[in-house]
């Protein structure tokens, strides 16, 4: 039996907190064993999308459906989804075995399947442990071990990481891969971190103000945001204010930077962009789409290195352009040093400057 | 149903807790001021308006005698390690387990005019006279202290155990000697703690009966004022008493909150607390044991005595400064004798009946009050109301409301049954048992319920296997002090106790008027010993909440 594309539905889903939308009709498809995240900043409705989908809320709009079964009315306790909690929520009074056996029907079976789940977590033989004693990367993988034991319809990840130190998030963020890829379940993943994001999943949408800006994969996200904010959210980005002087095939543009001497850059119009070609807007750089050039070069804009950042592959510097206005610039680590006056200029790799129209004013 | 179930617990709690004050109330104001009703004979009463002075003025002495003795002794429990400490500490806070009555028998066993003190004093200066009378206001306040010190202590204990130690490392490396350091870091910084013990203090001395009852005589508070108003038949009279002791009670618990400091004084910089500091030399431990044992044994020294008489065969000690014979006769005596058992077993019976039904409805009020909202802030208003009245004020609302026959009105006769005095236990003991359970909700992690409700565990399962499990510490430490509200009950009983159901308190009651020391005692010894094991009950699971 293939995948169903559209295994988890939701239907333009909206809840209100009193007269305040924080989710405006939020329209998903996950297909079936697919790893879907939510990647979005505090108050973007992530949270309270996820609190929908578990059913700890009711939606004001909007349905839920999974595998053609209307779940919206559904308690929680009747969905059968699978959740892993920010903090855990590991029964404090019950052993790591009791957690785990929490969801399964008691049975002789029952002991079989906890040691089953602990195994596959990387925990086997942690029955008869207190659920309190472990460490945090053994709690999140005990409640991990506890969602998928009674074979769940789906899993929900509630910031799965933000609770472990960075040294061990990126052991833990393997392992939590491996684990989920290896069941093969549908997984929602909430997360404001988007390298959690983009490592954990197959697809990622991006909330703001309520709504889905963005549903892609990471490399669309990253090479074709669909507007400013998901531009700079995801992934690092400097920001020039600019208007389009001509516009070229393919959605490409000149561009005229509002910098003194007027420089002009080649970039790509982002979709809607065309319309508002004659107004103002502005042009989002990759730091990899820059280089450091001598000051004569063509469209080159001259500033001070005010920061370095060291990140192995390359290192990172922010030129201050001037009038509040930075770029950041990948270049090898021996490029400049701290003082230095360069110049910064488009290096035609990695992706194109990206032009956004100005949102009309509200 | 679902609609239906809060509004009637609403209802059943409404009943108990509101409406008795309701028709107090109403009865009060109903003869208008003129002279003959009792609202115009309280008012041109001086007597009545000294006694409301009284207990005012009591009260701000109490706070201020008890906050004398526990606040010091709070710091040296805190800030000093010596040998003995955790054992001497823990002794020292028991008084605030026992029931008032117990501390008030044991005083007058030590103090009183036949008590040891005296005794001795008379035999060391050859006089036959007792030296004082333990009457009056001295009498009360000095009982009022020494059991409500440990309010004081509690609170300085804890608020300096929560204290941020890089505060006062701050002052300190700006310059500030230790001594400026108490005054403006330590201490200021310990006023939530001492403005919370002062409420306790105050509301406490306000509603206190056991001591201005048996030590003030004619000299009248008004608590007393209203039982000697209701035991002469002059209900409406008490009526209006106790209407007016409402008053006083909400307005000082109104502003006594508004004392409170506002400033949240917790800092954005969590330091540890500092560790008590060792004492240098083996001599200063010593020293500082020796001198808090020697504390302890005189905060301690009243209930000792009461454990002594306790030995004292009826009618073997006349004159003598020590009684001449101990023995056990006392307590065979109360085990063999059904008619001196009784009221143990009515107070028990009566207090468990009390707890349990407290418990279950303050869980489901407090569970309403948990989700916020209006009707959330009604169920916790119901459940703090007994809580800041005094229990005078309950004991003489439900005598008023119980005592006529209108059921339509939701008024039965209740009076002169056993069934009034736990009656008036539960509406007592439902601030206990409500706040605790609130308290607990309040720090149950809600993420803990959606999991075992994504785990397809439904309400009744989830509410046996995580709710009832993670808020045992709250309820037993409500119900362990609800317990021994209601087993030392002494002003309610006085209102509304039967023959049938006499509890313990009155039982003393009646054998200090034989002046039978010894049994008294035993009674007083069996009160003490069951509130301490609520009381150890009630601390161990508070730690393990």
């Amino acid at each position: 039996m293939s995948p169903r594309p559209d295994y988890l539905i939701l239907e333009a889903l909206g809840k209100n907190f009193g007269s305040v939308p924080v989710l405006e009709e939020l329209s998903l498809a996950v297909a079936e064993g697919e790893i879907f995240a939510l990647l979005g900043p505090s108050g973007s409705g992530k949270t309270t999308a996820l609190r929908l989908l578990a059913g700890f809320e009711k939606p004001d709009r909007g349905r839920i459906r999974v595998a053609g079964e209307d779940v919206t009315a559904q308690r929680p306790d009747q969905r059968r989804f699978g959740m892993v909690f920010q903090h855990y929520a590991l029964f404090p009074h019950l052993s790591v075995g009791e957690n785990v056996a929490f969801g399964l029907p008691r049975g002789p079976e029952q002991a079989e399947r906890v040691a089953k789940a602990l195994a596959q977590v990387q925990l086997p033989g942690f029955e008869s442990r207190p659920a309190t004693a472990l460490s945090g990367g053994q709690q999140q993988r005990v409640a991990l071990a506890r969602a998928l034991a009674p074979r769940p319809r789906i899993l929900l990840l509630d910031e799965p990481l933000s609770n472990l130190d960075p040294a061990l998030r990126d052991l833990t963020r393997r392992a939590l891969a491996d684990t989920v890829r290896e069941v093969g379940i549908t997984t929602v993943i909430v997360t404001h971190e988007q390298e959690e994001a983009f490592e954990l999943a197959d697809r990622v949408g991006v909330l703001y103000r309520g709504r889905l800006a963005q549903v892609g994969t990471p490399e669309e996200l990253y090479a074709r945001p669909a507007d400013r904010f998901v531009a700079t959210f995801v992934g690092r980005a400097s920001v020039i204010p600019a208007r389009p002087v001509s516009a070229g095939e393919g959605g490409r543009a000149t561009v005229e930077l509002a910098l003194p001497g007027k420089p002009v850059w080649q970039a790509e119009l982002a979709p809607g962009a065309e319309k508002a070609a004659a107004g103002g807007g502005e042009l989002v750089v990759r730091p990899e789409a820059l280089e450091l050039a001598g000051p004569e070069a063509a469209g080159a804009l001259a500033g001070e290195v005010v920061s370095r950042r060291f990140a192995g592959a390359s290192t990172f510097y922010r030129v201050d352009l001037g009038g509040e206005l930075e770029l950041e610039v990948a270049a090898e680590a021996g490029a400049c040093r701290l003082g230095d006056r360069v110049a910064v200029r488009p290096s035609g790799s990695g992706p194109a400057p990206r032009f956004f129209a100005s949102e009309p004013a509200a | 149903m679902r609609r239906l179930a809060p509004i009637a617990l609403g209802l059943v709690l409404l009943w108990l807790v509101g409406y008795p004050l309701l028709v107090t109330f109403g009865a009060a104001l109903a003869g208008g001021g003129g002279p003959d009703a009792p609202l115009g004979r309280f008012a041109r009463a001086p007597a009545e308006w000294l006694a409301l002075w009284r207990s005012f003025w009591i009260s701000v002495a109490s706070v201020a005698g008890a906050a004398l003795l526990g606040i010091p002794l709070g710091f040296l429990f805190e800030r000093r390690d010596f040998p003995g400490k955790a054992l001497l500490g823990a002794l020292v806070a028991l008084p605030v387990a026992l029931p008032p009555l117990v501390g008030v028998i044991a005083f007058l066993f030590l103090f009183g005019e036949s008590g040891f003190l005296s005794r001795a004093v008379m035999a060391l200066l050859g006089r036959s006279e007792p030296p004082w009378r333990l009457a009056g206001p001295g009498a009360i306040l000095l009982v009022h202290a020494y059991s409500m010190y440990v309010y004081f202590y509690l609170f300085t204990r804890a608020g300096l155990a929560r204290r941020d130690g890089a505060l006062e490392e701050a002052a300190a490396t700006l310059g500030a000697s230790p001594r400026k350091v108490l005054w403006r870091i330590t201490l200021p910084m310990l006023s939530p703690a001492f403005a919370g013990a002062a409420l306790l203090c105050f509301m406490t001395s306000l509603g206190s009966f056991s001591a201005p009852y048996l030590f003030g005589g004619s000299w009248r508070v008004m608590t007393t004022q209203i039982v000697a108003s209701k035991l002469n038949g002059d209900l409406g009279l008490a009526q209006v008493e106790t209407v007016a002791l409402a008053a006083v009670a909400v307005v000082s618990l109104l502003g006594l909150r508004r004392l409170e400091p506002r400033r949240r004084l917790t800092g954005t910089v969590r330091g540890l607390a500092p560790r008590p500091r060792p004492l240098a030399s083996s001599w200063a431990r010593w020293g500082a044991c020796a001198a808090a044992t020697v504390l302890t044994l005189i905060l301690l020294s009243p209930h000792l005595t009461l454990v002594l008489i306790s030995l004292v065969p009826f009618g073997t000690w006349t004159l003598e400064p020590f009684p001449p014979v101990l023995a056990t006769s006392n307590y065979t005596g109360l085990l063999s004798s059904a008619e001196s058992w009784r009221p143990i077993a009515s107070s028990l019976w009566m207090a468990a009946a009390a707890t349990l039904v407290a418990l279950v409805l303050g869980f489901l009020a407090a569970r309403r009050a948990a989700r916020g909202g209006a009707g959330g802030r009604f169920f916790e208003g119901l459940l703090a109301l007994p809580w800041a009245l005094p229990g005078t004020v309950f004991a003489l609302a439900l005598a008023s409301t119980f005592s006529v026959h209108a059921p339509w009105l939701g008024r039965i006769v209740l009076v002169g049954t056993p069934w009034i005095l736990p009656l008036a236990y539960v509406v007592r003991a439902l601030p206990l048992t409500g706040r605790s359970a609130l308290a607990g909700l309040a720090q149950l992690d809600s993420s803990l319920d959606e999991a075992a409700s994504t785990l397809g565990a439904g309400p009744w399962r989830r509410f046996a296997r995580i709710t009832l499990p993670l808020l045992r510490p709250s309820l037993v430490a409500g119900a362990g002090l609800a317990f021994m509200t209601a087993l030392g009950d002494y002003v309610t009983s006085i209102v509304l106790y039967t023959f049938d159901n006499r509890p313990i308190s009155m039982a003393i009651d009646g054998i200090l008027r034989r002046n039978d020391l010894g049994l008294a005692a035993v009674y007083g010894v069996f009160l003490m010993l069951a509130s301490s094991a609520a009381f150890l009950a009630w601390g161990r699971e508070r730690q393990a909440g």
